[in-house]
């Protein structure tokens, strides 16, 4: 047993590079920015009181603030005594800005604090109008506030490496909330499977066949067979397997990639065929977290290796040795060196352009194209 | 990953993230009401879920927590069945000078493509305002309705009426209903007041 629980402890609280993290952020700050637009354009009916959800909806509808003893322990809501349209419509759009900078790493750490005080708040204040997708989206950036996602694939690094404040190289810092993100991950997965295993239509097979007629969740087209038997059975069993497999197989590596693949094409077929805002992507987007930064990075080589034909030099004047380490710190797959020269001709930049991002951001740093011949 | 042993975690850290996760696997356990009772006698792993249900998710700390934190959650989609009725919304307005007028509200399914993803959580909050057990999110429906259908002073809305449109699914080798069911789930008498500005 106590081998167990250091087994678990270590694996729990190991430290390692947070590049899944900063993969992760912003991939989460991306998909933000969609929900927390559609919100802005429908702030009047959502956040303010002549809207579907004035405050004492929200009252009613989470009921009385938990108590401790004789102490309240009241929800983090920003908006508890707002009723000034204004005021809820600049929140609202103040959290777009905020998942940008997310998405972005820039200022990552108040920024993501803000974010999920933001997400928190607008979904205190409205809880009657959210969906799965808000649920996810409310964890992962409270899980990025606690994390270092800012450490890594993050305009904060390539700040601090062209200042010269941060060292090139892997950075090591603590993994537990990636790894707090797979086991709520798990979790999703195991109390959907379970409460779906208690369900007379799951067993028998046919449960899928009533969310394929739903009209009101129809998006793309989806040929007929697909809703029909036996693509039924197969899609029902195939969602149970593939939902249990999501909480016990993927932790055995060997197995990992598969059961991933398998899920990422349940969701991507969910995405596709039915109208759920983000849900999909969402989930999809955590699976970054079952892999560490070795990983990802072996990945990233092997693509380079394979797309090595396209390698090229860049000559770049004025290399100063923090300017380009934040430079290189944008070129993951290693197909663009910069060597020491003039200034790289249109042609030679266009090329680099579609290599690496590394070269994207020369054009709004003059000095290092300034010297062209 | 191999854990550093230069790197140490902070005990007070990990203490938090165990709790942490212990809040959540009670939190989100399926609930089955029919285990609260206490001459059930639950079988297999139903037995976990009644001691969680009796015992556990009961204590003040477990919501406390999650709440105050905001990491509470719950996941029941398509669970325990798929809902087997599809649905919209819409409503029924009447003015002052006798007219009817139906007022659209986004019904996903005649929305072109791009448009569906923004307007779904008009969907869900019909899905839930349309349930008897949250009857209190009627009235401010209707009120927006009725601030919406108030174009002429001269002739305001004077009673809107919530309209539900179902069609059930039927199981396989059934056939399938093509219309859909029509019910007037909640009359609203407009207050004057109500459609002044600011109110």
């Amino acid at each position: 047993m106590i081998k167990l629980y250091r087994t678990i402890d270590a694996w729990l609280f190991a430290w390692g590079s947070p590049v899944p993290l900063g993969l992760l952020r912003i991939a989460v700050g991306f998909l933000a920015i969609f929900n927390q637009l559609f919100l802005t354009f429908q702030y009047r009916e959502w956040f303010t009181e002549n809207g579907f959800t004035p405050r004492w909806v929200a009252i009613l509808w989470l009921g009385d603030y938990p108590k401790l003893g004789p102490v309240e322990v009241p929800r983090i809501d920003l908006l508890s005594h707002v009723t000034d349209p204004r005021i809820s419509f600049a929140f609202v759009a103040v959290t777009v800005v905020l998942s940008v900078l997310l998405m972005l790493g820039l200022w990552t750490k108040p920024v993501s604090i803000l974010l999920a005080l933001g997400i928190t708040t607008l979904q205190h204040r409205s809880p009657a109008i959210l969906h799965g997708g808000d649920t996810v989206i409310r964890l992962l950036v409270i899980y990025l506030a606690f994390s270092p996602c800012g450490l890594a694939c993050s305009v904060d690094r390539l700040v601090g490496l062209w200042k010269g404040k941060i060292a090139p190289g892997p950075v090591v810092a603590p993994l537990w909330t990636q790894r707090v993100i797979q086991i709520n991950l798990a979790i999703i997965y195991l109390t959907t499977v379970w409460i779906k295993w208690g369900g007379s239509q799951w067993r028998n097979g046919q449960a899928t066949w009533y969310p394929s007629r739903l009209q009101e969740f129809e998006r793309f087209w989806v040929p007929e067979f697909m809703r029909q038997f036996p693509m039924v059975w197969v899609t029902t069993y195939g969602t149970i397997l593939v939902e249990f497999a999501m909480v016990s197989l993927v932790f055995y590596r060997p197995y990992r990639k598969w059961i991933l693949g398998m899920a990422v094409m349940m969701h991507l077929y969910i995405d596709y065929s039915m109208n759920i805002p983000l849900f999909s992507w969402l989930m999809i987007c955590q699976y970054i977290c079952f892999y560490d930064a070795d990983e990802i990075r072996g990945w990233a080589g092997r693509v380079g290796q394979r797309l090595s034909r396209w390698r090229m030099q860049l000559p770049l004047p004025d290399q100063r040795p923090g300017e380009m380490a934040a430079i290189e710190a944008t070129d993951p797959f290693d197909l663009v060196t910069f060597v020491p020269g003039e200034s790289p001709s249109p042609r030679q930049m266009r090329q680099a352009w579609f290599r690496s991002p590394g070269a994207w951001w020369l054009p709004i740093i003059p000095r290092k194209l300034k010297r062209s011949t | 990953m191999k854990p550093d042993p230069g790197r140490r975690t902070p005990v007070w850290i990990k203490v938090l993230v165990y709790f942490h996760i212990l809040c959540v696997v009670i939190w989100t356990l399926p609930v089955r009401n029919e285990l609260t009772k206490p001459n059930v006698r639950p079988i297999g792993t139903d037995w976990l879920l009644a001691m969680n249900l009796r015992h556990v998710r009961t204590q003040p700390w477990v919501k406390a927590y999650l709440f105050g934190t905001g990491t509470w959650q719950y996941w029941d989609m398509f669970a325990p069945n798929p809902a087997n009725s599809d649905g919209y919304g819409d409503a029924l307005v009447k003015f002052k000078n006798g007219e009817e007028r139906t007022y659209w509200y986004p019904r996903i399914r005649d929305v072109p493509i791009p448009g569906k993803l923004p307007l779904e959580r008009f969907r869900k909050f019909f899905e839930r305002a349309g349930d008897e057990n949250t009857a209190y999110l009627w009235l401010p429906f209707a009120r927006v309705v009725a601030r919406d259908m108030n174009k002429d002073p001269n002739n305001p809305p004077v009673l809107v009426i919530l309209r539900s449109h179902r069609q059930s699914i039927a199981a396989p080798g059934k056939p399938q209903q093509t219309d859909y069911t029509v019910k007037e789930y909640f009359r609203y008498v407009v207050e004057p007041w109500m459609l002044k500005d600011g109110a």
